[in-house]
């Protein structure tokens, strides 16, 4: 989704608005789940999206921040850069590598080949 | 009741209209079932199968990486495919398998005599001959293409122009007519 981490305040204020505008479920789209954002925008008329809304805002006030990283932020890493492990650096060279190898057989295309690379790649930072 | 059917509907629109904005925005995005061949070709997306890539065919439902790679091949030699009849032939299979493929295949006619279809020749393969048809490649060039792959094929162009020590105006001139 978004490469930015979602912020936990933001989610709350969000969940607050919701709960006091007209037509709720702002802070559903913001956590990346749109389609309980739609669910909520459509049960505006009634009362139970509001509820909902002012519960989610209490607990993402309370619990803690590693718990809603973990929930909202999967894939994305908030924490600093930790130092690069050369052991991790060598084993995906080697599979680049033979990632590589593959492609000059044919057995897979240039597109998934670049895929994949990006993939591990990414693994390293 | 009513509700939760009007739900589910406005649920499975919103879904079909991510999947169609998924397909419209990936340039590769891999079709998996015959209903997404059906929004892709609603969508205006159609695959030349005499352009395709590789990764153009293996867009489509069950097309493995050999058949792709198979079909691309002919195509690169010349072979024009006319129809999806021409497909199934090919990939020895029945064509009705191959029938919801239609949805998006374009079978486009590109005349070999026509001055606009340049037919790039393979330099790893081509003989003396089909090398010499090319504009700019005289005697002299092809004769040294053909004695530098026999050592060990050409991998792309620079490798070419570097083996070959080929001043880069030549090679920007040759670069079309060249295939590897």
């Amino acid at each position: 989704m978004t490469a930015q981490p979602k912020n936990r305040k933001i989610a709350a204020i969000l969940a607050i608005a919701s709960a006091a505008a007209p037509v709720s479920g702002f802070h559903k789209f913001y956590v990346g789940q749109p389609l309980w954002g739609t669910v909520y925008v459509l049960l505006s008329i009634t009362p139970i999206p509001r509820v909902a809304s002012m519960i989610e805002a209490a607990w993402y006030l309370f619990q803690d921040g590693d718990e809603f990283n973990r929930r909202f932020n999967a894939g994305v890493d908030s924490s600093p850069v930790s130092s690069i492990d050369p052991t991790k650096v060598g084993a995906i060279a080697d599979a680049l590598r033979q990632l590589d190898q593959l492609r000059t057989d044919g057995l897979i295309s240039e597109y998934e080949f670049e895929q994949k690379r990006r993939q591990l790649l990414d693994q390293i930072s | 009741m009513v509700l939760r059917n009007w739900l589910s509907t406005t649920t499975k629109a919103v879904l079909g209209q991510s999947l169609a904005a998924k397909i419209k925005n990936d340039p590769f995005y891999r079709f998996q079932t015959i209903e997404e061949l059906q929004i892709a070709a609603q969508l205006g997306i159609s695959i030349d199968a005499n352009q395709a890539t590789v990764d153009d065919w293996l867009r489509l439902p069950g097309i493995s990486i050999h058949q792709a790679r198979a079909l691309v091949e002919l195509t690169h030699s010349g072979v024009q495919f006319h129809a999806i009849d021409d497909i199934a032939a090919v990939l020895g299979v029945s064509v009705d398998r191959l029938k919801p493929l239609q949805l998006v295949l374009r079978f486009c006619y590109y005349d070999p005599e026509s001055v606009c279809t340049v037919q790039p020749v393979n330099v790893n393969t081509a003989s003396l001959e089909m090398l010499l048809k090319v504009p700019k490649i005289d005697l002299h060039l092809a004769r040294a293409i053909v004695a530098h792959r026999t050592t060990s094929p050409y991998r792309n162009l620079p490798h070419l122009q570097k083996r070959l020590s080929l001043p880069p105006t030549l090679t920007a001139e040759l670069m079309h007519y060249l295939r590897f």
